[in-house]
């Protein structure tokens, strides 16, 4: 007790000078010591690791040595990238990646999510259905879609020829290896922008709707000058998210190429987790994790500035 | 931001003859789109069943002729998924229970005690919410060795105790409880501690839910970072687990099956219990992707 009128004084004394006393202070003590110890946290595990990579990009390092032995060598690193062949096509590879997985995850999540808002019946279970992928280990349906995709009896191919189509060497040939790859993504996220889409969609108020069907609007009229100015805040948010995750995509293309074959899905991330963990030239990839870094910085920027002179207009 | 509700009420539009038909044309893309989903996961069931020679067979076997459960016998005895399992029961609801613990008592200290600064110091934690994972691992790997706790279940947690999206995420909920009610407590004589524990967090439960789910899967499912600092088989995680199944079985599908169908069950099962929630709670928490 008199340990506790002590602290509470104390407090009161350390405040006082902010204009705080009594159960004002105590209540400000208690902000300041729960934010501090967030920011102490922060700073261990994130503030510090990030100043660690920015560092470490501008050193020549193993990550097997003790830190004190990193040799600086300046932008050395930057300029052997800007010089690395392999790492630009990797740049290459991550953003035919993303344009086709949004593509694909987007298109199919919008065109989804618009025609499960319009049935009447069965939305539920068509919810349901849709968004199981999303939620299962990626480890696991990577591995399946690999098995599926062999080229001499996997069910794909098998069903192709039963249909009279042309095969394919889906994960094994350079040309199809990315789209192939893509597939499986697809798959796995259509339900979960479908999902995301359908907020916006029914946050629209039916009384538009009605009103557009009693000026006699068609249903592509009623989506172009209704639906879309006004889902098209939430479309542009959902773009922004789809992008950054989609240019940090490393689980599938691990698991289902390793990058292969003839490094024709080789992306940033996993050149980057390649050539710190087994050419152990960890300094390097540092380099490239802030590379990128900036690069979706530069996009989301750009893509935020769009979103808000979309709410100006 | 508010909590937006999917609400399923039937539409309340009136049916023509042209809509009619629209409305045929869907449900046909649907069945077909949703066919599509849900075969490689039957296949999965499915093929965990098989011989070896039934996956690869040519014409296609559907159902096997004999249904082995010796293969999820072999797979939980002689491979790391057993293990993984374990593993992640035990790392991944004790980051979840932490984690909603810190949001909700972080995002309690940002929207509702007052304190000069505060906004200030909320924007600095606003301000990494948008950093990649890979720019913090990367490095944060290093920390870990240095640490010397490469293959350790704290490696697994303690970075993950806190993250600016939970804080964020809470917080935006928290704004929403009334002040009064938090004042009118606290003349009672109510500590800090209870007020969060009685007024708070019962008013913001569906986000804290929605919070626990996405951390859960986001854990339960992670490959990326159980791959950079577990490196001993009997420390790995699921997916890590059902990774290191897919290398050291090669060919023998049926058993890789049997694995990847044992780490698919607990989430399917969650999901069928909890469909309505995690809906919802990743709807809440989409702006994370």
């Amino acid at each position: 007790m008199a340990d506790e009128t002590r602290t509470i004084r104390a407090r009161r004394g350390l405040l006082a000078p902010l204009g705080l006393y009594g159960v004002a202070a105590r209540e400000a003590a208690l902000g300041y010591a729960i934010t501090g110890l967030v920011y102490l946290f922060l700073l261990g595990f994130v503030f510090a690791p990030m100043l660690l990579a920015f560092y470490v990009s501008l050193t020549r390092w193993d990550a097997l040595a003790p830190l004190s032995e990193a040799k600086f060598v300046g932008l050395q690193n930057y300029t052997d990238l800007a010089t690395d062949n392999r790492f630009h096509w990797s740049i290459v590879h991550d953003f035919e990646w993303s344009v086709k997985a949004y593509i694909g995850q987007i298109g199919l999540g919008l065109l989804l999510a618009i025609i499960v808002t319009n049935i009447t019946r069965m939305r539920a279970l068509a919810r349901f259905i849709a968004f199981s992928p999303f939620i299962l280990p990626i480890v696991a349906t990577a591995i399946i879609f690999t098995i599926m995709m062999d080229p001499t009896w996997g069910p794909f191919n098998q069903t192709l020829r039963l249909l009279g189509l042309p095969t394919s060497r889906w994960l094994l040939d350079p040309v199809s290896a990315m789209n192939s790859a893509v597939l499986m993504i697809i798959w796995k996220y259509a339900g979960y922008y479908m999902v995301l889409f359908m907020t916006a969609l029914l946050a629209v108020p039916q009384e538009y709707y009605d009103a557009a069907h009693i000026d006699g609007a068609g249903p592509i009229q009623t989506f172009l000058k209704i639906t879309w100015p006004l889902i098209r805040p939430a479309f542009l948010f959902i773009s922004v998210i789809n992008v950054i995750g989609n240019l940090q995509v490393f689980d599938s293309v691990f698991i289902m190429t390793g990058g292969g074959p003839s490094r024709a899905t080789e992306v940033v991330v996993l050149l980057m987790y390649n050539t710190a963990f087994t050419n152990f030239r960890y300094s390097v990839a540092n380099a490239m994790a802030v590379i990128l870094f900036f690069i979706i910085l530069a996009l989301t920027v750009f893509q935020m500035r769009v979103l808000k002179s979309d709410h100006a207009g | 931001m508010r909590a937006k509700v999917v609400s399923l009420a039937p539409s309340r539009r009136r049916m023509s003859g042209g809509r009619l038909l629209g409305e045929a044309l869907s449900y046909v893309f649907l069945l077909v789109t949703g066919a599509l989903m849900l075969v490689p996961l039957l296949w999965m069931f499915v093929g965990g069943f098989k011989e070896q020679w039934e996956i690869v067979n040519v014409p296609m076997v559907w159902l096997p002729a004999y249904w082995r459960w010796d293969n999820f016998v072999h797979v939980i005895t002689r491979s790391p998924i057993a293990t993984g399992f374990q593993n992640s029961l035990i790392i991944v609801p004790i980051v979840t229970v932490l984690q909603v613990i810190t949001s909700v008592v972080g995002g309690y200290a940002f929207a509702k005690l007052r304190f000069p600064g505060r906004e200030v110091l909320f924007v600095g934690v606003l301000s990494t919410l948008m950093l990649p994972g890979f720019l913090i691992q990367i490095p944060l790997f290093v920390v870990v060795v240095q640490l010397g706790w490469l293959n350790t279940y704290q490696t697994m947690i303690v970075p993950f105790l806190l993250t600016p999206f939970g804080i964020f995420l809470m917080r935006q909920f928290i704004s929403g409880v009334p002040t009064e009610y938090l004042d009118s407590a606290r003349i009672d004589g109510s500590g800090e501690i209870a007020l969060i524990w009685r007024i708070v967090f019962p008013l913001t439960k569906e986000a804290a839910a929605a919070l626990a789910i996405f951390v859960f899967i986001s854990h339960w499912n992670g490959l990326f970072w159980p791959l950079l600092v577990l490196r001993q088989r009997d420390m790995f995680t699921l997916p890590l687990a059902l990774f290191t199944l897919q290398g050291d079985y090669g060919t023998y599908y049926h058993h890789i099956l049997a694995g990847a169908t044992i780490a698919v069950i607990p989430v399917i099962l969650v999901y069928l219990f909890f469909q309505e929630h995690i809906v919802r709670g990743v709807t809440l928490t989409g702006l994370k992707g």
